[in-house]
């Protein structure tokens, strides 16, 4: 697996310039739910094997997308019924991320079974040691500054260019209006 | 369908894909060929748990997994360090050693874990701090909604 900064800061990098504007609580709930999805294969198969060393060959299906699937059916519906949905499937498209990720990367152990139940070919490509991904850590989150700017000004752009109208103040304004019994 | 039929359901595909996962694939783990040397002898073996290296020797060098099984491996050291871990690809013999056919040390392994600690807290915080449980409802529920 490359790091988790490194899962992450792709998921953010991937995710935040494709959300819609003006729907700052919604793109803020999925978002993290994206988070979580790119996450969770690692923090539920190599956490646990750190953890508990003996349990690898058990936590192997968990790091595939089978495996990952049901796990999120399991999670989406520990949501409200208006999210189990998008919850589902932000978890499920962060995950698919991680896989994405994680088939580019070099392993001596067979770990990349993407097609598991079914088979148990190791679909990993060997193209890059998980290792040398470490010193690129300050330009993914440098990276994710600069979206962050980018994303700033173009807000500070667009408010500006349609700007919120206030109501006219009325006469007498500053007194408070009793209300109708 | 009720919910809670769904989640046990899935919960029982779960736990038949994990049960799969461990019985039906088809790598040895070192501690199974040390229990039953005669069964592996002859066997590769590249599923370690966390292999460490001990020590270096001319013909080889020592690891440890992570479970606590060290054992004497067979091959070229050149390039491995002492109190790294380890990337290894090996054949078990029944006397109690291996044989490396692969071996490189796993550089940067311990920043990569202890790296990988960050995100996990902050995604943690950040969902913590955007969803509650609901224990009535037993539901994540949007705590700005």
């Amino acid at each position: 697996m490359p790091d988790l900064i490194t899962h992450v800061a792709a998921a953010h990098l991937i995710r935040r310039p494709f959300e819609r504007s003006g729907r700052d609580a919604e793109n803020r709930r999925y978002r993290v739910l994206f988070y979580l999805g790119t996450i969770l294969p690692d923090v539920t198969s190599r956490a646990v094997n750190i953890a508990f060393p003996s349990s690898m060959k058990w936590t192997l299906a968990l790091h595939t997308p089978a495996g990952a699937l049901v796990l999120i059916g399991i999670l989406a519906l520990l949501f409200e019924p208006g999210m189990r949905k998008r919850a589902f499937g932000n978890l499920t498209a962060g995950a698919f991320l991680h896989f994405l990720l994680d088939t580019f990367q070099t392993s001596s152990t067979p770990v990349f079974f993407w097609l598991f139940p079914f088979s148990w070919a190791d679909c990993g490509l060997n193209w890059v040691d998980p290792g040398d991904l470490i010193p690129w850590i300050p330009v993914w989150l440098a990276g994710i500054g600069f979206l962050e700017l980018v994303l700033y000004l173009r807000r500070r752009r667009e408010s500006a260019s349609h700007p919120v109208e206030k109501p006219p103040l009325e006469s007498g304004s500053g007194q408070r209006k009793s209300r109708p019994a | 369908m009720n919910r809670w039929i769904a989640v046990m359901l899935l919960a029982a595909g779960l736990t038949g894909l994990l049960y799969y996962g461990a019985a039906g694939n088809p790598w040895v783990m070192l501690h199974e060929a040390l229990a039953r040397p005669d069964e592996y002898d002859g066997r590769v073996i590249n599923l370690f748990v966390f292999p460490k290296i001990e020590r270096i020797h001319a013909d080889g060098f020592d690891i440890r997994e992570a479970n606590g099984h060290p054992i004497r491996v067979y091959g070229d050291p050149a390039g491995l360090r002492a109190g790294e871990y380890v990337g290894l690809n090996a054949v078990f013999r029944k006397e109690g050693y291996l044989v490396a056919l692969e071996a490189s040390v796993s550089e940067r392994r311990r920043y990569k874990v202890f790296l990988s600690l960050f995100p996990v807290a902050v995604v943690g915080f950040l969902f913590m701090r955007t969803f509650r449980f609901n224990f009535r409802k037993m539901q994540f529920e949007a705590r700005d909604a």
